[in-house]
């Protein structure tokens, strides 16, 4: 996973770029692409309740992990596009899942000690792909090029 | 035709409820199911620090990926943790520097004594680690003055919205009351 913050501005600058296509998209259609991007992470609750523990409680198997698969992801967008107005239901669905979708591909080239990523595209997939390793989650610069970037569109935003 | 059974279908409090609790069933149902895989090197999931803590003796001869906090340097010694659980591996063969209290991930071979060849290995301080909780936090609660400023819950409907009206940081600080809010 690439810091959040990074994912964010990614996020962003795509939700900012559909604006310019769609004039039908406003600023809270750009923050659901936002939202979207963060998705993924909600695996990081793993550090609250530690799978571990809760399948010795439980006595049977458990991993927060399908929440950063392909799987669980369209899950957790269909949820929250149920949370909005039903005329906003289907764009919601849509935003939320090209932000999501830009975590999970963006977190697939992450460098990784063994060559592989994660199981992106599980359950339709049960495969980790190699990776190309690009950058590690506690790199500084993803943040600050993907920072630039976010800044460059939302001042090409204020001019147009 | 599908528009004019769907759209009636959406507006209903019970039925989006209904959907919603169903497919929070079905991603229980991943949980577990994922809970449940075993490592497969074949298709490059390899056994980690749960299953080194649980039982390292059959893991001997394989190859792992773990990650832990470096605890003594000569010999170089990490602690793996797991659920409450951790234990202490000897890492050899490792070309670089490192100091106690560094994080270690680690790919190699487990050998007798806890011991593991290192294969390949990234070496990170602590402040890393602290860097980027630090801007994720910074990135959430961007997103969070966003959220509040431009949508807003509406209780008839059960449901988000976005806001004609935007407010500004100013406004959701202090939450001054205006047309459109509504919790």
């Amino acid at each position: 996973m690439a810091d959040l913050l990074t994912h964010i501005f990614v996020g962003y600058t795509i939700g900012m770029v559909l604006t310019w296509k769609y004039d039908k998209l406003k600023s809270a259609h750009v923050t659901a692409v936002m939202v979207g991007s963060t998705l993924p992470d909600l695996v990081r609750i793993r550090l609250l309740l530690d799978p571990v523990k809760i399948e010795q409680v439980l006595g049977i198997p458990f991993s927060w992990g399908p929440l950063h698969t392909a799987g669980g992801v369209i899950i957790i967008v269909a949820v929250g596009s149920l949370l909005s107005v039903p005329k906003e239901s289907k764009i919601i669905f849509t935003l939320l899942l090209i932000g999501a979708a830009s975590h999970l591909l963006l977190d697939a080239l992450l460098i990784s000690v063994s060559g592989y990523s994660y199981a992106v595209l599980w359950p339709f997939l049960d495969f980790h792909p190699p990776t190309p390793g690009l950058y590690l989650s506690t790199d500084v610069w993803p943040a600050m090029i993907t920072g630039i970037i976010a800044l460059l569109v939302r001042m090409q935003d204020q001019i147009r | 035709m599908v528009e004019r059974l769907f759209k009636p279908m959406f507006e209903s409090k019970r039925v989006r409820t209904t959907m919603m609790i169903s497919l929070l069933v079905v991603l229980l149902i991943l949980f577990i199911w994922y809970g449940s895989i075993s490592p497969e090197p074949g298709k490059g999931r390899f056994p980690g620090n749960d299953e080194l803590v649980e039982d390292y003796e059959n893991y001997i001869g394989e190859k792992v990926e773990i990650s832990g906090e470096v605890i003594e340097t000569e010999p170089l010694k990490i602690e793996i943790e797991s659920g409450d659980k951790t234990i202490e591996l000897e890492i050899t063969g490792l070309e670089e520097e490192t100091e106690e209290g560094d994080r270690l991930t680690v790919f190699g071979t487990a050998a007798e004594n806890r011991t593991i060849y290192v294969e390949n290995a990234l070496i990170r301080p602590l402040w890393r680690y602290v860097y980027m909780y630090g801007v994720s936090v910074v990135g959430a609660t961007w997103i969070g003055f966003r959220v509040l400023g431009q949508w807003r819950f509406d209780r008839e409907k059960f449901a988000l919205e976005p806001r004609e009206n935007p407010l500004t940081i100013r406004e959701i600080i202090f939450r001054s009351k205006r047309g459109d809010e509504d919790g």
